[in-house]
């Protein structure tokens, strides 16, 4: 055998990595990508702001359903009648939700939100009301923060999710959205337009997924839910389950495209509060003067 | 034409190669993951190989991080990305020597297991590198650390020497001279006869 046999048997004594020892570093991979979708373009700024912290993934999914659904209503035609009852627990959370004092934060506070997933991770952010002050995003253990964006530039990250004393360009990325629409009608072309662009549903992805994280204005919340109701495919969950195990009223329906089971919307039986989907909960969410605190 | 030729080309088309993917991650980022999971055991693997298990897991995602941040600058005339991602993670690798000798040591100090299930075509092969290991060990660490990445992305990731001048953006003339010197180098250290070395 020769030379080159043998240092080749060497390299044998170490196997392929599971997909369990590539996990970490494909995460790693995939933030400094969204981050990279974020500065890109103008949609996919909207995006990061959702899943810049991996939002509310089951209700993410869900707004594939509303701009696909959107997309395959014939022009001019009206969407298919929904089921009543689904329409009806939609429609009481619309108007529970117009019905919510309008809480305007000031421009220097924080939006707080703590989100529980199934798995069970535990995240909790704290986004800059006017996009100009750094936030910061608990995963567990892990922080990373997110920089604000002042005079078109934001601190670059490094690995660890530290700041590094460099910047890059940036547009502001506000917590509290005024600029969202409140009727239906306004909500469907605004989700329309955001899944125009590009290749998929992701632009409206993020902008359900913002949503799902309750600081978006009562109105815009209430508005959302109208849409939902204009799907075809809704079905009532008498009995549904959110991520944190919390008990609810939910309103199911499909993701056209995804191939999977379909998402669970769930609501406080009473007040028809929404209370996150059958794969993540909203546990908490306050306006804060700072970061770290959570009321 | 031939029926053949036609089924084909459905396959083709359907599995993009490398360079589309990198071509598509520029306007539209996320796409690059579709490289991290056509790629990424192989080039964790060559981490650890050459690093050790620990510092692949933070390499890993450097190289990656590199080259989506290089995607710009990467030649879609190579439809395949894997010489262009050993690059990338031999420049890392060299910026990590210490790790290099510390995996050295621990290597020496630590004798894998070896499989029983072993194909009984490769056990000679086995029992040869297992009495000439620490030779051998010693030999690798002792080359230049450019006749080593030569030698060790050909012996162990089975790259062509034109992957290699790719990879190490390198004239071929220079993968040949290198490997020459690195094989010579390792010859020597173990004691080979030229004619064991065909």
């Amino acid at each position: 055998m020769n030379d080159l046999r043998l240092v080749e048997e060497l390299g044998r004594e170490t196997p392929l990595p599971t997909p369990a020892v590539l996990a970490p570093a494909r995460e790693r991979l995939l933030a400094g990508l969204r981050a990279a979708s974020a500065t890109a373009t103008r949609p996919a700024r909207l995006r990061r702001r959702l899943l810049a912290g991996t939002v509310a993934v089951g209700v993410a999914a869900s707004i594939a359903g509303v701009s696909l659904a959107v997309s395959t209503t014939p022009r001019g035609g009206q969407p298919p009648p929904a089921s009543a009852t689904a329409a009806e627990v939609l429609a009481q959370a619309a108007s529970t939700a117009r019905a919510e004092p309008d809480v305007v934060p000031r421009p220097d506070q924080f939006v707080y939100t703590e989100l529980r997933y199934r798995d069970p991770t535990r995240y909790q952010s704290w986004r800059s009301v006017d996009g100009t002050r750094d936030g910061l995003v608990l995963k567990d253990n892990e922080r990373m923060i997110l920089p604000g964006c002042r005079g078109g530039r934001a601190a670059i990250l490094d690995k660890r999710g530290t700041k590094l004393p460099a910047t890059e360009p940036c547009h502001p990325d506000p917590a509290y959205r005024r600029d969202l629409p409140t009727t239906r009608d306004a909500m469907l072309s605004y989700l329309r337009r955001e899944a125009g662009g590009g290749n998929t549903n992701s632009y409206a992805k993020a902008g359900l997924a913002m949503m799902s994280t309750g600081y978006v204005p009562a109105a815009s919340r209430a508005a959302l839910y109208e849409t939902i109701a204009t799907l075809p495919d809704i079905r009532l969950v008498p009995d549904a389950v959110d991520g944190a195990g919390r008990r609810g009223i939910g309103v199911w329906f499909t993701l056209p495209g995804s191939g999977g089971p379909g998402v669970t919307l769930v609501l406080d039986r009473d007040s028809h509060r929404f209370l996150g989907t059958n794969g993540d909960a909203v546990v908490r969410t306050a306006i804060v003067d700072r970061v770290g605190q959570r009321m | 034409m031939s029926r053949a030729g036609a089924a084909a080309r459905p396959t083709l088309t359907a599995i993009p190669d490398d360079a589309a993917i990198v071509l598509r991650s520029r306007g539209e980022p996320e796409a690059f993951a579709e490289l991290f999971d056509r790629h990424a055991a192989a080039v964790h693997r060559y981490l650890a190989r050459r690093l050790g298990e620990q510092v692949a897991g933070d390499l890993l995602a450097e190289t990656f991080l590199a080259a989506f941040r290089r995607r710009d600058s990467y030649d879609p005339a190579h439809r395949d990305a894997r010489p262009w991602l050993y690059g990338i993670a031999t420049n890392l690798v060299g910026q990590h020597r210490r790790e290099e000798a510390r995996q050295h040591r621990l290597r020496l100090a630590l004798v894998p297991e070896r499989d029983d299930a072993f194909p009984a075509d490769r056990v000679a092969d086995r029992v040869v590198a297992g009495t000439l290991r620490r030779p051998l060990l010693d030999a690798i660490a002792s080359l230049a650390p450019g006749d080593r990445d030569v030698l060790l992305l050909i012996a162990w990731e089975q790259l062509t020497y034109e992957e290699v001048a790719s990879a190490l953006d390198i004239p071929l003339g220079t993968v040949r001279s290198r490997l020459h010197r690195a094989r010579r180098r390792v010859r020597a250290r173990l004691s080979l006869s030229e004619e064991t070395t065909r």
